[in-house]
């Protein structure tokens, strides 16, 4: 078991998920209550990593981190090394790929909030702040914690953007799933059996915990 | 004083002026697509509208011409909705502890959210949630909710079409003693005419998102302004006719072959040979079973056929054709009691006996 590897992937998750948690709210509530012309193209866009083939993002990704790029450029002159290859680039990768997993059940959530229930919180003379707070997300925490959920999971098992972005650099880039990779090279097949048990099984709590979210997502009595 | 105007050509087109005064119930009443819930939302602040003024008294909620828009979580309204919009994650007390203004401390507004839910017999309520109260006791903490606020208007829409007919006669009951307590200008929409009969004060018919008349329930219904608003309430027997002053005044009823003629009042208003449309209302009708004795004048008698009779429960129908013209039918409603009483039977000759003072005519719209 490499627990080094274990150990940065759940960083990796841990902060894959605090990022996308504000920004997923913020997009999902916009995307579900807006009804702006280019709304379509915004969920084409966010949606892209759920169908891209991950070294395709990759590639991209590589190359926009690299030092040739504008921002793999500021980026180096920033810190003094690359974007590429690095935990930080890792994270931002990871956020990208994960967008769509964080957005989708956030979105849905929200969508499922009736209409009427908006209109009931501002003759109840709440602000939207308020209404954000003491209305919307109570009503919308299950399908946010789904999205948490799912992020954390399929940051945990992602392999080919992490590969092309990462690389396999110990205690840097090298996660859980390029560490079972590098077992199964390595003929250990032992360890890499005890690494994938963990990902089996971190995988079907997540399935259980997504379901049983998704069975109980409205309240009963949902007035309408 | 709640006074509205609006006027908007679309998406949803408004030409709406009303005005409803402080212990005052304005039922506004329309088909589907009528405009009534957009009326109502405008004056929430729930719908912009493109031309518009919202004063209550003094004060102006909006003003299209002079800029003002207060914003719908400013305006003091209370706004009972359709399905109630009862926040589902909440119990009835927070339910209602919510829109009391922030101004209160939490102490005191718990307990006013208390007394509230007392006043609408939901003790012991307090802590449930939505979805563990009857339909009739979500409408009380939905109207508990409206009331926390302390508007200055309140706002019904469709209220009461959610509960069975039972609960729907009790929360009359209850909204009956409320407006007791309760110097408000209340709006009501409703679909229902028996609702605004029993409840409103006045009636305002909308069509198409345009006021056709504002008046009384015995007004709006037994002198209707035009044949549209006759339908809209829901009058049966609106008769084609034509308005003669030469040699004397009556309505010919049906078309030019017709020969009824019926004794009528001359208002001065319409000439000679107008096409019109007419209604009676029902308390000016008397059906005779035989010839009466003695005949009145001044009242119209026209011998009929009994051609149906429709028993409803204690009510009944009977439809009566006017011997001379049988295209003309006449429709009177009775109790069951009084029509086994006089001992009707389909087919039967009968009287009909109508008071001019109860025909209604109406000119036909070009």
């Amino acid at each position: 078991m490499d627990w080094q590897a274990l150990e940065l992937s759940l960083w990796l998750a841990v902060a894959t998920a605090a990022i996308l948690l504000p920004a997923g709210v913020v997009a999902g509530r916009w995307l579900a209550t807006s009804a702006h012309p280019l709304k379509p193209l915004a969920e084409a866009a966010l949606a892209l990593p759920l169908i891209l083939p991950p070294t395709v993002l990759g590639f991209y990704l590589l190359v926009a981190m690299g030092g040739a790029s504008l921002p793999g450029s500021w980026y180096r002159d920033l810190t003094g090394h690359t974007l590429a290859f690095s935990f930080e680039g890792l994270l931002v990768a990871s956020v990208i790929f994960n967008i769509p997993f964080a957005l989708m059940p956030m979105q849905r959530a929200f969508e499922a909030i009736p209409r009427e229930l908006f209109d009931a919180a501002r003759t109840c003379g709440l602000s939207r702040w308020r209404t954000l707070w003491l209305v919307e997300l109570p009503l919308a925490w299950r399908g946010i914690l789904s999205g948490m959920i799912m992020t954390a999971a399929h940051t945990l098992g992602e392999f080919g953007v992490v590969l092309m972005v990462g690389g396999s650099i110990p205690g840097e880039t090298r996660t859980i799933a390029i560490s079972i990779y590098d077992r199964v090279q390595a003929f250990d097949l032992q360890s890499a059996g005890v690494m994938s048990a963990t990902l089996l099984g971190a995988s079907l709590l997540t399935l259980v915990a997504t379901s049983w979210l998704s069975r109980t997502r409205q309240p009963a009595g949902w007035s309408r | 004083m709640l006074e509205v105007r609006l006027r908007q050509p679309g998406p949803i087109p408004l030409d709406v002026a009303l005005r409803c005064a402080d212990n005052e119930l304005l039922a506004l009443v329309g088909p589907s697509g009528s405009g009534k819930t957009s009326v109502l939302r405008a004056i929430a602040g729930l719908l912009d509208v493109g031309e518009a003024r919202i004063a209550v008294d003094d004060t102006v909620w909006m003003d299209t011409a002079a800029g003002v828009r207060i914003p719908a979580e400013l305006r003091p309204v209370g706004m009972v909705f359709q399905h109630y919009a009862l926040f589902p994650h909440l119990s009835a007390l927070e339910n209602v502890r919510l829109a009391i203004p922030r101004t209160r401390d939490r102490a005191t507004a718990t307990e006013t959210a208390h007394a509230l839910l007392n006043d609408m017999q939901l003790d012991g309520l307090a802590d449930r949630r939505p979805d563990e109260l009857s339909g009739g006791q979500r409408q009380r903490v939905a109207l508990a909710r409206a009331l926390a606020r302390d508007p200055r208007v309140l706002l019904l829409d469709e209220a009461f079409s959610a509960v069975d007919q039972p609960t729907r006669h009790v929360l009359y009951e209850e909204l009956i003693k409320l407006r007791q307590r309760l110097a408000l200008p209340i709006v009501m929409v409703t679909h229902d005419l028996r609702e605004a009969r029993l409840l409103a004060d006045r009636m305002c018919i909308l069509d198409g998102g345009c006021t056709l008349q504002d008046g009384t329930p015995e007004q709006v219904l037994s002198r209707p302004r035009n044949a549209r608003v006759a339908a809209l309430v829901g009058l049966r027997d609106i008769q084609p006719g034509v308005f003669l002053k030469d040699p004397a005044v009556r309505l010919r009823w049906g078309d030019a072959d017709s020969d009824v003629q019926l004794h009528v009042l001359d208002k001065g208003r319409l000439e000679h040979g107008t096409p019109v449309r007419w209604v009676v209302s029902g308390e000016h009708v008397q059906l005779h079973p035989t010839a009466p004795s003695t005949l009145n004048p001044a009242h119209n008698h026209l011998q009929c056929e009994l051609a149906r009779l429709s028993r409803l429960g204690d009510m009944t129908t009977v439809q009566c054709r006017v011997a001379t013209s049988p295209a003309s039918l006449v429709h009177v409603e009775m109790t069951t009691r009084e029509m086994l009483r006089m001992g009707l039977e389909v087919g039967q000759p009968v009287w009909l006996e109508l008071d001019p003072q109860g025909i209604h005519i109406m000119p036909v719209r070009a």
